[in-house]
């Protein structure tokens, strides 16, 4: 495959012109994947300070702080890496979202910004700072499901396609809720769990309208796509793909509805399921538009800056790959099962 | 694009901008004198102490100037798009090395400046803290390569209208960037300098002070005027090398309506549209020859630039703005040397009116920098790279409504968080810093 998409651009496979700019949207992709990822749960708990009860809120932030300084990284360098790899794509995509951009920025500048203050704030300053991080994350979620719905549908203008962006905006809210509700699951006993198990299940079925709304749209409103996924030479794989999706749904909405008849089982289930979700949907993003960055319009060899930059931003990545995996990715060790071993009932010394 | 939109857009880009490059400057700023505190702390003491507080305080700015970072990045994006169109090629790489040189940094050493004091010996600590320095200062390199690099594009050439990358050592190095960072280094000291007496005198006003106080105190007083002369030196000769490639500037500068050779340059007189002399002079000494330079060649003048010339207006006043606040900042600090010299450098001693003026001290030292680099970046104006690129044609369509509506919530958000970081450095300075720990892994 990687032969005929070379001889298809008239370059060999060993060219740097080819393959550099192929790792380097791989390695973007890795970004965006971790971003969504790790960041996503980050994102979630935010949005659902929103619904929480006060007395709740502290324990919320206060489960977060360990992965904020790793978590702010993702998107930075991710954009840092755009920039210097596909200048070329940069007026056609970014050029044409001012208003999600402009929401995603400040909604990012609230969050990282918030966190960090109210952990130096004292308690009386705490108020104001919490409620930045939540509208912040209520920012960026809206903002990544507009931005999303902007680049499927191509960018048209039209009552049509805003309503659309506006859907997927709320979708996208609700999807990383449930994800930093599946977190929660995981991660906390007590009322914090119960609450979130309410909060998993009430978003459920606002994310499964999302992941089914962008792929209908994105195969529906793009002839190259369409053929891609309904040529009929790879029904196994499009039916697997599928079939996972339903099936991780339909299993997480089985055991949340367990989970609030009081039977805490595998309560790192729902956000494994909702990972797999999430991951599958990405795949099946990058599968579609590859290799355009602009449907039809901007291959990522367009876009691709020249070989002496490339170079030097993959020997930069290089270098910025064992640093992350060593300081950033160890952080992330512990960001799975209960974050403390329950308290033991008090007992007082009667015995 | 209507002129509207083309002040609001320039707006929320000098704003994001000026935002960063302020915690920026204060983390740069600070990072040095940190260096320099903790090197002289091998036994605690009064460095110690100074250090410990004046960390804190760095930790704030620098996630501030860090998260200030990409909103940027963004509108850079959003708001000129045919910017990374046409000169891609360079600021997509400097950009990007920017990015990658703080996550670096960061991700290394950070933490353990911050957190790993006590597990680490006094000699890893120093170097850690060396290194964070280091890193900021690195930062701030490639921010500033950036910036000199569109008021005076060296090491890149022009091939059909888009810019490519000629040698990487020379756009790094070439220039204006290395007078560009050196200034920015002086404004980031003077910043730092102003605000730890402005706080020193604020905590001594409710509480003796401490000997971490008192060495803070001095050095403060010692250092502030010699950065303020370090930075007007430096300012003087970044003026002085974009003389020969910014003339549209000069002639803002100077005022110089037709073309021909340039007027003197005054230290202060009042503009006027018309060619004939009705300057309203208070100096009337030319201080041209001060400036040391003789220019041979005539210049064009701004009527016969037409469209190519900064806001004359802007341009002409803050330049003079600077000279001013600078010198007023000068008098300032050496008023203050003098009376706490007098004083044996004991802030107790100061008198509730100088506390005033110790506080005030900050505000100017902002505004300065406010007005120098509103200068730097509106005397560039109407291009984006000087010479080439307009910054009106990289401009994206966007609907005046919107660009309204994000401002409006842009400058609400920017107002929120730095009355937030003002409050935040006020009760640490009346009640001491709130202790931040952190564990890896655990919440």
């Amino acid at each position: 495959m990687i032969d005929s998409l070379a001889g298809l651009l008239g370059l060999g496979a060993t060219d740097p012109a080819f393959w550099m700019p192929l790792a380097l949207m791989g390695v973007l992709m890795v970004t965006v994947v971790a971003g969504v990822l790790l960041d996503g749960f980050d994102i979630g708990v935010g949005c659902l300070l929103w619904v929480a009860p006060a007395r709740l809120r502290g324990r919320m932030l206060s489960l977060l702080s360990p992965w904020r300084d790793a978590n702010e990284y993702w998107l930075l360098l991710g954009l840092g890496l755009f920039a210097a790899a596909f200048p070329g794509a940069w007026s056609r995509t970014l050029g044409q979202l001012y208003l999600p951009l402009s929401m995603l920025a400040i909604g990012t500048l609230l969050r990282s910004v918030c966190f960090e203050c109210r952990l130096r704030a004292p308690v009386e300053q705490q108020g104001p700072w919490s409620f930045g991080f939540a509208a912040g994350a209520v920012m960026v979620a809206f903002s990544h499901g507009y931005l999303l719905a902007r680049v499927v549908s191509a960018y048209e203008a039209g009552v049509g396609p805003a309503g659309f962006a506006l859907l997927m905006g709320v979708c996208s809210l609700a999807t990383y809720a449930l994800l930093g509700a599946a977190w929660l699951i995981m991660r906390e006993a007590g009322e914090l769990r119960i609450r979130a198990v309410g909060w998993a299940r009430r978003t459920l079925r606002w994310g499964a309208v999302g992941v089914m709304g962008i792929s209908v749209v994105l195969d529906f409103s793009n002839a190259g796509v369409f053929l891609k996924w309904g040529d009929g030479q790879h029904w196994g794989a499009v039916g697997l793909v599928w079939g996972i999706l339903l099936a991780c749904f339909v299993l997480a909405e089985m055991l949340l509805q367990r989970m609030i008849n009081h039977s805490y089982r595998a309560t790192a289930l729902p956000y494994g399921l909702v990972l797999v979700i999430l991951v599958l949907m990405l795949g099946g993003l990058a599968y579609s538009f590859f290799p355009y960055l602009v449907l039809d319009e901007i291959t990522l060899w367009d876009a691709a800056a020249p070989v002496a930059i490339l170079q030097l931003a993959l020997s930069a990545t290089v270098v910025a790959l064992p640093v992350a995996i060593i300081f950033n990715l160890r952080v992330y060790w512990r960001v799975l099962g209960q974050s403390r071993p329950p308290d033991l009932p008090d007992f007082s010394g009667k015995w | 694009m209507t002129q509207t939109a083309w002040v609001l857009s320039l707006s929320q880009f000098f704003l994001s901008l000026g935002f960063m490059l302020f915690f920026l400057a204060l983390e740069l700023g600070l990072a040095w004198i940190l260096f320099a505190l903790r090197l002289r702390a091998r036994r605690g003491g009064a460095a110690m102490l100074a250090y410990r507080f004046w960390v804190r305080v760095f930790a704030l700015s620098l996630v501030m100037g860090f998260a200030a970072a990409l909103p940027l990045l963004l509108q850079l994006g959003a708001l000129w798009p045919g910017l990374m169109d046409r000169a891609g090629a360079v600021i997509g790489p400097l950009a990007g090395m920017a990015v990658l040189t703080a996550f670096f940094f960061k991700s290394c050493f950070l933490g353990a400046m911050l957190y790993g004091q006590r597990r680490m010996s006094y000699t890893a600590h120093v170097l850690v803290v060396g290194m964070v320095a280091l890193g900021s200062s690195l930062t701030a390199w490639w921010v500033m390569v950036l910036l000199a690099w569109l008021q005076w594009p060296v090491g890149a050439s022009v091939d059909d209208g888009v810019w490519q990358l000629a040698g990487w050592w020379s756009l790094s190095t070439g220039g204006a960037a290395p007078t560009l960072f050196m200034l920015f280094l002086a404004g980031g000291l003077l910043l730092a300098l102003t605000l730890m007496l402005s706080l020193t005198a604020v905590r001594t006003l409710r509480r003796p002070s401490d000997e971490g106080d008192r060495s803070v105190f001095a050095a403060g007083l010692w250092g502030l005027p010699v950065m303020i002369i370090l930075q007007a030196l430096w300012a003087a000769q970044l003026g002085r090398i974009l003389l020969a490639v910014q003339p549209a500037r000069l002639a803002a500068v100077v005022s110089q309506w037709s073309s021909g050779l340039p007027e003197p340059v005054l230290w202060w007189s009042w503009p006027t549209r018309t060619a004939s002399d009705v300057y309203a002079r208070i100096f009337l000494r030319d201080w041209t020859p001060w400036l040391g330079f003789t220019p041979q060649a005539s210049i064009a003048g701004l009527n016969d630039l037409a469209g190519l010339a900064p806001p004359w207006g802007l341009t002409f006043f803050s330049a003079r703005l600077a000279v001013i606040l600078s010198g007023l900042l000068l008098l300032c600090a050496v008023a203050a040397l003098w009376r706490g010299h007098r004083l044996g450098y004991e802030p107790d001693g100061l008198s509730r009116g100088h506390r005033r003026v110790l506080r005030a001290l900050v505000w100017l030292a902002l505004g300065l920098q406010l007005v120098g680099w509103g200068h730097l970046l509106i005397g560039n104006l109407p291009y984006a790279v000087q010479g080439s690129l307009m910054l009106r044609d990289a401009a994206a369509s966007v609907s005046e409504s919107l660009l309204w509506l994000v401002f409006i919530l842009q400058i609400l958000v920017y107002g929120a968080l730095g009355l937030g970081f003002r409050q935040l450095l006020q009760h640490a300075s009346r009640y001491g810093v709130v202790p931040v720990v952190r564990h890896r892994g655990h919440a």
